[in-house]
C-alpha cells in the first residue's frame, strides 16, 4: 500500500483498517510481506539496533536485520589496512594482514550471539543501561580462523592463562576503552577470529573487518574491530572487566545493593526460548502454528514447551532438525484452543545441561542475561 | 473533514516513523495485540529513517538545557528518554559520567537528575523504539559530530 500526497476520507480509512488487519495477523506471511523489514532503533548514537521478534524466525539471521551493540562510535577501518597484533606470553608476536589471516586454515561456526543486556527491560525494578527487549539475539555462520591456530604460530608460553582483547573503540574524555579478557580454556576450545558473516565479508556494524566470536558465552566476549589480542597470566584490569559484566554470585532481594566480591563475570548465556510467530486472533476449532528459537550457553536444547493454563501443564513443541552446537533450535506447536476468550501462551526450554528457563530470572544490578518465560497473548472468538 | 485527513495522514506517520517523542504513537492500530511486538503501520521501505538518524528529543522543562549540553554529545537522547530511573539512581548516573570527564556543575547536577527522573523516572512507560531501515554492509560512515 502507498500513501500519495493526497487521500480521501474512505482511503484514509481504509488505511486504517489495512494497519488494523496487519496487526491482527502478524505472524502470516502475507502480512511479513507487506510490511517494510526493519530494525528497532534504541539509540541512534552509538548506534544500538534490535530485530523484531517476528523477523527472527530463520535459522539463520539475515545480516542487515541482526542486531547491532555499540559502545562508542568506532571508527572505520579498510580491510586492506587492517591488522590484528598477537603479543604478550608468546614467542614469536605477530602482525597479521586481513589477507594474512585468511591464508590460515578456514573454519564455520554456526552459533547464537545475543548482549548480555538482551531483555534488560524486564527486570523490575528497572536498571540503568540499553533497554533491550527482546531482539538483541541472532543466529549466524560466521567463517574465519580458530583462534588456537593463530596462538600456535605465535607459540603460546607455559604461563599464558588468559586472552587480553582490544577492540576499535576510541572513547572521548576519561570514558575507560572497551577492553576485555577470557580464559585462554576457553579461547583455546572454540573460539574464532570471523571475516565473514553468513557468507559476507562481516560488515563494519557488525565489527568488520574481523572479530572474535565465543560460542555459547555473551556478546560481552565478542570483540568487535578487533586489533590486537594479547596473552597473559592475569585477567585484564578496567572498568569493563572490574566493574561492568558481572553477575550476582547468589540470588538477593530485587533492587538491593550487592557487595563487589559477591559478584563474578558473566561467561556463558542462561537458557532462552522466545515465540515468534503467533496469530493475535483465532476462532475456536482453529489451529495455529506457534513458532519460536530457543538456546543457551550450553551446546544444545533439550526440549522446548508450552503452557496455556500458566505454567500448571505444558506439552512438549517439535524441535527443528537443523542444528549446530551453540546453534538456536527453532520449534514449532500446533495450538488448537477449545475455549473462548483471551488465553495466555507461556514457552520455556531445558538444555542439553539439564538447565531449565525460569518464570522470572534473578534480578541483577546491570540487567544481564534476563530468560524469564517468554508469554503471548491471543484471543480466541 | 477530506482536509483534516489530507494533513491527519502525513502527521501519523511521521510521527511514528520517529516513534520515540513519547506517548503520542501508541494506538490499537500499532501495537500487537500479543503484546511482544510493537508494529508500525505499513511503513514502506523508502519512509524509513537510516539507523543512526536521531529519533528522539528532550521535552521543554527545568534542567533541559544541562541536559542537552552536558549529555546529548555522547547520548542520543532516546537513550535517555527510554530509561525509568529513580532522581537517586539518574544521580548515580551522573556523577559516573562525571567521573569520565562530562564536565557538570554541583548545580547542574541537582537539576539534571530532577528533569531525568521527571522524562524518565520510575513510571515511564512512553519511549517506543524507532523503526528503522535495515543495516546496509556499504552505508557510508556514519560521523558522530553529525549528530551533536
Amino acid at each position: 500500500m502507498r500513501f500519495g500526497a493526497r487521500i480521501n476520507r474512505r482511503e484514509f480509512l481504509d488505511v486504517l483498517v489495512g494497519a488494523a488487519a496487519i496487526c491482527a495477523s502478524s505472524s502470516t506471511a502475507a502480512s511479513a510481506q507487506s510490511e517494510a523489514r526493519h530494525l528497532l532503533q534504541l539509540s541512534g548514537y552509538p548506534l544500538d539496533l534490535e530485530t523484531p521478534l517476528d523477523a527472527l524466525t530463520t535459522y539463520l539471521t539475515p545480516n542487515d536485520l541482526f542486531f547491532v551493540r555499540t559502545h562508542w562510535m568506532p571508527t572505520r577501518v579498510e580491510p586492506a589496512m587492517w591488522s590484528l597484533t598477537v603479543d604478550g606470553e608468546v614467542s614469536r608476536p605477530l602482525k597479521l594482514s586481513l589477507a594474512d589471516l585468511k591464508g590460515l586454515p578456514r573454519t564455520d561456526v554456526t552459533c547464537v550471539l545475543q548482549c548480555s543486556g538482551n531483555g534488560r527491560n524486564w527486570f523490575d525494578p528497572p536498571v540503568p543501561g540499553v533497554q533491550w527487549r527482546y531482539g538483541a539475539v541472532g543466529n549466524a555462520r560466521w567463517s574465519g580462523v580458530r583462534v588456537r591456530d593463530v596462538l600456535s604460530r605465535a607459540g603460546l608460553k607455559n604461563a599464558a592463562e588468559h586472552l587480553h582483547t582490544f577492540g576499535g573503540n576510541a572513547p572521548p574524555a576519561r570514558v575507560p576503552p572497551f577492553n576485555r579478557s577470557l580464559e585462554l580454556e576457553k579461547v583455546l576450545a572454540d573460539a574464532i577470529i570471523a571475516y565473514e558473516m553468513n557468507g559476507a565479508p562481516l560488515p563494519h556494524d557488525h565489527g568488520g573487518p574481523a572479530r572474535l566470536v565465543v560460542p555459547g558465552w555473551a556478546g560481552d566476549h565478542w570483540m568487535k574491530w578487533l586489533s590486537k589480542l594479547s596473552v597473559s597470566r592475569e585477567p585484564q584490569l578496567g572498568y569493563y572487566m572490574e566493574t561492568a559484566y558481572k553477575y550476582p554470585l547468589r540470588p538477593g532481594a530485587p533492587g538491593a545493593a550487592i557487595a563487589a566480591d559477591d559478584m563474578r563475570p558473566i561467561t556463558e548465556m542462561f537458557v532462552k526460548s522466545n515465540i515468534t510467530s503467533a496469530p493475535s486472533r483465532m476462532q475456536v476449532g482453529e489451529h495455529a502454528s506457534l513458532r519460536g528459537f530457543a538456546f543457551s550457553g550450553a551446546p544444545d536444547i533439550a526440549r522446548v514447551e508450552l503452557s496455556d493454563d500458566g505454567g500448571v501443564t505444558w506439552r512438549q513443541a517439535t524441535l527443528n532438525d537443523q542444528h549446530h552446537p551453540y546453534a538456536w533450535r527453532l520449534w514449532s506447536y500446533d495450538w488448537a484452543p477449545r475455549v473462548r476468550g483471551i488465553h495466555r501462551i507461556a514457552v520455556r526450554a531445558r538444555d542439553s545441561r539439564g538447565r531449565e528457563q525460569p518464570k522470572i530470572p534473578q534480578w541483577n544490578p546491570s540487567g544481564y542475561l534476563y530468560n524469564g518465560w517468554h508469554t503471548v497473548m491471543v484471543e480466541v472468538a | 473533514v477530506i482536509g483534516s485527513c489530507v494533513l491527519r495522514l502525513p502527521l501519523v506517520l511521521t510521527v511514528c516513523s520517529v516513534a520515540s517523542i513519547g506517548g503520542g504513537c501508541r494506538s490499537a492500530a500499532e501495537i500487537d495485540t500479543s503484546d511482544f511486538n510493537v508494529r508500525s503501520p505499513a511503513l514502506t521501505a523508502e519512509s524509513l529513517p537510516q539507523p543512526g538518524a536521531v529519533t528522539a528529543s528532550l521535552p521543554p522543562g527545568a534542567g533541559m538545557d544541562a541536559v542537552r549540553s552536558r549529555c546529548v554529545a555522547c547520548h542520543e537522547p532516546a537513550m535517555l528518554r527510554q530509561q525509568r530511573l529513580t532522581a537517586q539512581q539518574w544521580m548515580a548516573e551522573i556523577e559516573k559520567m562525571e567521573g569520565w570527564g562530562a564536565p557538570v556543575s554541583n548545580a547542574d547536577k541537582a537539576q539534571m537528575s530532577a528533569y531525568l527522573s521527571m522524562i524518565a523516572g520510575p513510571d515511564n512507560t512512553r519511549f517506543t523504539p524507532a523503526t528503522v531501515a535495515p543495516v546496509s554492509a556499504e552505508q557510508p560512515t556514519r560521523d558522530p559530530a553529525e549528530k551533536r
